[in-house]
């Protein structure tokens, strides 16, 4: 029985808007590959030779034969072709994941730095983030709740306080007790010296022991954040004359709470998940450089001490198709969570 | 956005003054409120919202409630089915539903009273539905938690039924809420309050949100629905105009408390209560078009009432007794309650 189906059934999905979602997420790919041409362009003279010589004068590029690497350089620009050659060139290498190569670790390319760093950060802030959000939410929702128990309470204030101390301190912190002081957990690193990467079990835990630290201190520190948002939508909701006609309904409070007051109260706070994910990827700078994290964080942070613009480059771009993909996804789930969402253009 | 209300209720909208019920001996009333007492504490002390509230319901009575904004309408509404929440209070009194104390029932009880003997048609006609979630599983999910199971084909059934019954198409079953108009969204509310035959259903200004034409379809349809069910009805607003036409017994609220209860044509016939009769007084008659005559005055501080008669300070008649003395809600007349010292019982 479909009766005008699109207008009764909430839930369908244009194949249209599915398309031209997905086609936005190319056009502001492209768009960013664009700005990562333009940029360097907009410097007067020679961009790279400009890079290295002032890599040179601050001493950054040490042992670096320069002239070695500005010809290879003007040989992976073509610098000089026409502007437009160039720039066809460009798209065409960063659709191949072509960043180029790294200035401080010649001839290391871009690529290869970037999908060293990657896992590292991923499963690092992308875990710390997701475990914050569902235990941040949750408690949010608790304190907003009235049946919630007065030990519940308790805990709020000294957790809201950690939000506001910046988590690179309360890294040191961290640090200071458990690695320094009881020595339960590494000083840093993201796994012991002297061993390579790999998929064994011995591996995993030593990377798993590792990020222990680095993660708590992400976790308490985004904690708070989470908290208060939900705990704000949820005061919100619960004044809805739904929750109150739930009640009067006679439905369990558990349903109450769950199916009526946090399934709302949660709408916003995905939107706000899905951007942080998107950031996952630019690391958590200040914490993996205290525990000297082999992340994008500490990846990042190198290369702007070096002037390593091709991996500041590389990065940039990984974070803004991070972000499009983000909301790529938010936008493709949003409807199904909330069927109010318009999928038409207005 | 398309109305797939079915007309139904032309043939209904007429026999709305019908019989009104004779409260004889043997009858006794399914909802008695005694002496009942509601306060909101706010850090200038506890706002007296109810202060000494009684009256009964009888079967199959409906009963109207009218009052101006911050009279209590609501408060009481929501004591009724003991959902006061903080800083809000329920500090005495009684609530008999059928002789039983639902104040004095525990938070488990109650929740089964909810619903399946008192059900609430609540004021905000516009959001009073769970926007991510079908109206069929809003309808369901009550009963599921009052116990109630039905096989897939059944519940789809039973559904469809309470749509047809309030004057919906089955399949609004399938939306959500944004997809319906505000006057279809108060039938599926009122469709979710008759479920589970209610015997009390507390409406509290069910057409507020809703206009002129719509409001009139929603309380035939309440009207309808009470009739089938045989429930008692306490339909709470502000419009007089409105009630008069719709309930059999109105009560005038002021400041927390009944002025006066009584049948609705003697109260339009003969006012008893002064404010009641400049209530009436205040409403625009078809010879002095649109002349709203206001009451001089304000409404008396919850937090610090008056000793003595609420609307003393606004009444022409005042005695000197009205200052000190609060005037009790007695049967002045036979059938007509008045809290009034002007009347002497029996006169
Ligand atoms: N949550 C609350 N906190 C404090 N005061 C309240 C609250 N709810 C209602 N009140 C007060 O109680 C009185 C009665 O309100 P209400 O029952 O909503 O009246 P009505 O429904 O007749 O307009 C008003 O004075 C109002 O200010
Ligand atoms: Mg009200």
């Amino acid at each position: 029985m479909r009766t005008n189906g699109r207008n009764l059934q909430g839930l369908e999905m244009p194949i249209e808007y599915v398309v031209r979602r997905v086609g936005l997420f190319f056009v502001i790919v492209w768009a960013a590959a664009t700005v990562n041409f333009l940029i360097p362009r907009l410097a007067p003279g020679n961009p790279i030779r400009e890079q290295l010589l002032q890599q040179v004068a601050t001493g950054g590029a040490g042992a670096t034969p320069i002239e070695e690497v500005v010809q290879a350089y003007e040989a992976r620009f073509g610098l000089d072709l026409p502007l437009w050659l160039q720039y066809f060139n460009f798209l065409w290498d960063t659709v191949r994941f072509d960043f180029g190569v790294s200035i401080a670790r010649f001839p290391t390319p871009v690529w290869d730095t970037l999908t060293y760093a990657l896992p590292w950060t991923i499963s690092l802030v992308a875990t710390a983030t997701i475990i914050a959000f569902v235990i941040g939410s949750l408690f949010g929702a608790l304190l907003a709740w009235p049946r919630t128990p007065r030990f519940v309470h308790a805990v709020a204030p000294p957790l809201l306080t950690m939000a506001a101390v910046p988590y690179y301190l309360l890294g040191l912190i961290l640090m200071y007790v458990f690695a320094f002081r009881f020595g339960w957990f590494p000083l840093g690193g993201g796994h012991q010296l002297g061993t390579e990467p790999s998929f064994t079990m011995t591996f995993m835990l030593d990377a798993a022991r590792h990020s222990v630290l680095p993660a708590l201190s992400l976790i308490l520190a985004t904690l708070g954040f989470w908290a208060l948002q939900m705990r704000g939508m949820m005061v919100t909701v619960q004044g809805e004359d739904y929750v109150t006609l739930a009640e009067a309904k006679g439905l369990r409070p558990s349903r109450i709470f769950f199916r009526y007051a946090l399934r709302n109260a949660m709408l916003p706070q995905i939107t706000a998940l899905a951007l942080t994910l998107g950031h996952v990827v630019s690391g958590a700078v200040l914490v993996e450089i205290v525990y000297g994290y082999p992340g994008i964080g500490t990846l990042l942070f190198r290369s702007v001490q070096n002037f390593d613009y091709p991996v500041i480059y590389g990065i940039t771009f990984l974070i803004i198709v991070a972000i499009g993909l983000a909301t790529l996804i938010l936008d493709l789930v949003l409807p199904f969570l909330d069927p109010r969402i318009k999928y038409s253009r207005e | 956005m398309r109305d797939t209300t079915v007309d139904t209720e032309q043939t209904h909208a007429e026999g709305v003054l019908d019989s009104t019920v004779e409260p004889s001996s043997d009858v006794k009333p399914i909802l008695e409120v005694r002496n009942l007492h509601v306060s909101y504490d706010t850090v200038r002390g506890p706002i007296q919202a109810v202060r000494g509230l009684s009256f009964q319901l009888m079967p199959n009575e409906v009963l109207g409630l009218a009052g101006e904004s911050g009279s209590g309408k609501s408060t009481l509404a929501l004591a009724l089915l003991r959902m006061i929440k903080s800083p809000g209070r329920i500090v005495e009194g009684e609530v008999l539903l059928d002789g039983r104390d639902l104040l004095s029932l525990s938070e488990r009880e109650m929740r089964h009273v909810r619903l399946a003997d008192i059900a609430m048609v609540a004021q905000g006609a516009m959001n009073s539905l769970n926007p991510v979630m079908r109206i069929r599983d809003q309808i369901i999910d009550a009963w599921t938690d009052h116990g109630i199971r039905y096989g897939r084909q059944e519940s789809e059934e039973r559904v469809a039924d309470l749509l047809r019954w309030v004057g919906l198409r089955p399949d609004v079953a399938r939306l959500y809420p944004h997809e319906l108009s505000g006057g279809m969204k108060q039938r599926v509310v009122i469709a979710i309050a008759i479920s589970l035959r209610p015997r009390v259903i507390i409406a509290d200004e069910p057409t507020s949100a809703l206009d002129v034409v719509v409001q009139r379809q929603i309380i035939s349809t309440l009207r309808r629905v009470q009739t089938d069910l045989q429930a008692a009805v306490i339909l709470i607003g502000h419009d007089i105009g409105l009630m008069a036409q719709s309930v059999q017994k109105l009560g005038i609220m002021y400041a927390g408390k009944v002025a006066e209860m009584s049948p609705v044509y003697e109260m339009f016939d003969e006012p008893m209560h002064p404010y009641t009769r400049m209530l009436i007084d205040s409403l625009p008659s078809p010879d002095q078009k649109g002349q709203l005559r206001g009451i001089p005055g304000i409404t008396p501080s919850l937090l610090d009432p008056p000793p003595g008669c609420a609307f003393n300070d606004r009444c022409p008649y005042a005695l000197e007794r009205c200052t000190t003395e609060i005037p009790a809600l007695e049967e002045k007349r036979p059938n007509r309650m008045v809290a009034c010292h002007l009347f002497t019982e029996g006169q």
